[in-house]
């Protein structure tokens, strides 16, 4: 582990945006999100191997989703509260649109898809899920959440022939 | 054309009778011909064209749980689609648990219906629930829903040591008011009771209810009993002063008011007797007042 940490995460790095583009505003395409994505997982996989560069995109997400959800979400206990207001927060940021299928969190399994996503909805057909770095997010979300561990693993995505991102969620004991 | 090209057109036709009967017998076997099967890439495309053929026949007889494991445009729309009538059913169980923030926009036209069924089914639980908890005469909280107000108010005040104090009220010499001028004029007596209590500049986080008769009380959060006697001092002089108008003709009506304090390890039963005791006073002592519980 690095002690003197350069890049360390934090929310404020992510800028006054209004003051900082007050002519072209708080948007981008999504080509862009993706050049960037894309070109990381390249670089990254040629240092250090597809293995851990899935692992790293995986808690890279983990880390976003623990910060959005501090950020972006009213803390509540209640499931469809937070579902609710995952809901239209994503959907409001234009980052998918999620729908639950099933959910449990008592045994600890949730079902859940995510409909035109930002990471992947539209990509060439690959025969590999791709969204390792929505794994690690929405793991953190329900950890966030419900105080309970997940492990989330994309089990359909549009790279495969799917037309939406299902994800597994399940309580690591 | 030669035993080779006869031979393929062969299989070729075999291979088009054999997809017709996937797509539209009844029933079908689970395994391609022999002849078929050992043609490149044929297995591979029964087996994917059977489980599309399963899970279709699935979703038509309401199974939303089978497994599709192919990958593909096809199988892919099929998933789509179960991903969606699954969310369905678990925004149906939603609703059914009372969440009716639940919304469907997936499903074209009967999202149109089935987010008018819900907004129906919200607001007639909203008409239940008031028509529960209202006195259909007053519009006031009626006597049950006022106690479950109370005691979650005596919970709050115990588990966060507040304070908070109740009034009783009785209105004079009701019983008069119907025997001379009839039950009617009785109920715009307790109507017009109500608009007092409405307008006498309670706050809103205080909150009345009718426990019975022409008797009302009164819950003033995080009040003490002095603050409180203010508060109902003014609600004694407005009522006094108000004219109450029944069949084309005016009169007056007053009330006695008594008041008490939570005090630690109170029940509903004990901190309204208190205040009961206290409006008795109230009414032993000439009526038309406002007397402190002192016990």
């Amino acid at each position: 582990m690095i002690s003197d940490r350069k890049y360390k995460f934090s929310w404020d790095l992510l800028g006054d945006i209004k003051a900082g583009r007050p002519n072209l505003g708080n948007t981008t395409r999504v080509e862009v999100y993706r050049l960037l994505q894309f070109a990381f997982r390249d670089v990254i996989e040629q240092h250090v191997g597809t293995s851990t560069t899935d692992k790293i995109f995986y808690e890279a997400g983990a880390l976003a989703g623990k910060e959005f959800y501090a950020h972006m979400l009213t803390p509540t206990t209640d499931l469809n509260e937070f579902v609710r207001q995952l809901q239209e927060v994503l959907k409001e940021l234009g980052i998918g649109i999620l729908r639950v299928e099933k959910a449990d969190i008592e045994k600890g399994e949730i079902i859940m898809t995510v409909s035109e996503d930002l990471d992947c909805s539209g990509l060439p057909e690959l025969d590999y899920e791709i969204c390792s770095y929505d794994e690690g997010f929405i793991s953190a979300l329900l950890e966030c959440f419900s105080g309970i561990k997940f492990a989330v693993k994309e089990v359909d995505c549009w790279c495969t022939g799917d037309r939406t991102c299902r994800f597994s969620a399940k309580a690591v004991s | 054309m030669g035993p080779t090209s006869e031979n393929s057109q062969a299989l070729l036709d075999a291979a088009v009778i054999n997809l017709q009967e996937l797509l539209t017998a009844r029933s079908v076997s689970s395994e391609p011909p022999e002849e078929l099967a050992a043609v490149d890439g044929y297995q591979q495309l029964y087996a994917t064209l059977m489980e599309i053929r399963n899970s279709i026949k699935g979703f038509a007889a309401g199974d939303l749980g089978c497994q599709i494991t192919k990958k593909g445009f096809l199988p892919g729309s099929i998933k789509a689609l179960q991903a969606s009538l699954n969310h369905l059913t678990w925004q149906t169980k939603m609703i059914a648990s009372g969440d009716f923030t639940q919304r469907v926009d997936f499903m074209g036209d009967f999202s149109e219906s089935f987010n008018s069924m819900v907004t129906l089914l919200d607001e007639s639980m909203r008409k239940l629930e008031s028509m529960a908890h209202t006195d259909p005469l007053t519009g006031s909280n009626n006597r049950g829903y006022f106690m479950q107000l109370l005691d979650a108010e005596l919970n709050r005040a115990a588990r966060y040591g507040r304070l908070f104090s109740v009034l009783m009220l009785d209105l004079d010499h009701f019983k008069q008011v119907n025997d001379t001028r009839g039950h009617a004029a009785g109920d715009e007596a307790l109507r017009s009771l109500c608009h007092v209590l409405r307008t006498s500049g309670l706050r809103k986080s205080d909150y009345f209810g009718r426990i019975g008769g022409e008797e009302f009380s009164v819950v003033f959060p995080e009040t003490d009993m002095r603050t409180a006697a203010a508060a109902a001092e003014r609600v004694r002089e407005d009522l006094e002063k108000y004219a109450v108008i029944h069949d084309g003709q005016e009169f007056f009506i007053t009330a006695s008011i008594g008041i008490s304090e939570y005090r630690i390890d109170d029940t509903r039963e004990t901190l309204l007797s208190r205040a009961d005791q206290a409006m008795y006073t109230a009414k032993e002592s000439g009526r038309n007042r406002v007397c402190l519980s002192s016990k």
